[in-house]
């Protein structure tokens, strides 16, 4: 029995094999890094950190994407900036920063609000966002991964008749 | 069938994480059904990166879709729509490859966008 289990190198050889098989799974997992970057990048200016700013604050109101999230306006007519309920508590309180000058650089992790400077952190809503998109970006790799075999070579078989050339 | 229930499942839980996001786990399911349509136009040849071609399509397509939309392009939720289309990868290749199931493949997707859309404006 033991002389049938596959040694180091050959289980080597045989998962260059199987990766050779799949360029698939390689697209797919560049495919799930996009994806968390997306994400990544878009929950990041909730934070204030990526943003450069140097204007005054007009007023701060609810986000219609739940209570978590505040939108920031700002004097100047810059548009929006949507931020996490944490960092608008950071910063003081939608009262305390109405009408306040506000200075930061970019990814810097603090801010000037008035004559306060104050440090900006990563909240735990970030971090509870970050946890359910990569749990379910995780769980679609692992399905696709454990795809069955028989059904890969069923595919090859299929792809070969459409195409009408011979596997290499 | 296991990619519609892994999809559902994914929008439960999203929706049970965040009580407040109807639209997380509508772009989740939309992401999946927009997933499924994308693999059934790709031609043959490309069944095997179907699955990252039909995320990569879903990420932009979802972006155009939120700028529209909203006025600005909120990565975030974009990424969702991503994830749900990772979560319908096995289907995609298969329904790439063509066979009976392929029309209803491409049903389920049409569903699916329905209804993300659904849940995205009917809050």
């Amino acid at each position: 029995m033991g002389a049938d289990r596959p040694t180091g190198g050959r289980r080597r050889v045989a998962s260059r094999r199987v990766a050779s098989r799949r360029p698939g799974a390689r697209a797919l997992l560049v495919a799930a890094l996009l994806t968390l970057g997306c994400g990544t990048a878009g929950v990041l200016p909730l934070t204030l950190i990526p943003v450069a700013i140097d204007d005054q604050v007009r007023w701060t109101t609810p986000s219609v994407d739940g209570p978590a999230i505040r939108l920031l306006f700002l004097e100047e007519d810059r548009g929006t900036f949507p931020l996490y309920r944490d960092t608008v508590a950071r910063l003081g309180g939608p009262d305390a920063v109405r009408g306040q000058p506000i200075h930061k650089d970019a990814w810097s992790t603090t801010v000037r609000v008035g004559d306060r400077s104050v440090a900006l952190g990563l909240p735990g809503e970030l971090w509870r966002f970050l946890a359910a998109l990569g749990a379910i970006v995780v769980v679609a790799l692992v399905r696709h991964r454990r795809r069955p075999p028989d059904r890969e070579a069923a595919d090859d078989q299929s792809a070969r008749a459409t195409s009408g050339r011979p596997s290499a | 069938m296991a990619d519609v229930v892994a999809v559902a499942v994914a929008a439960v839980v999203v929706q049970l994480v965040f009580r407040q996001r109807v639209d997380l786990p509508a772009h989740v399911v939309a992401g999946g059904g927009g997933a499924l349509v994308v693999a059934v136009l790709v031609p043959r040849a490309l069944h095997r990166v179907v699955a990252a071609v039909a995320v990569v399509v879903v990420l932009v397509v979802a972006a155009v879709i939120e700028a529209a939309e909203v006025g600005l392009t909120d990565l975030g939720d974009v990424a969702f729509s991503g994830a749900g289309a990772l979560l319908v990868a096995r289907s995609a290749e298969e329904a790439c490859l063509g066979g009976r199931r392929r029309g209803l493949v491409a049903a389920v997707g049409v569903v699916g966008l329905v209804v993300g859309f659904g849940l995205r404006h009917g809050r």
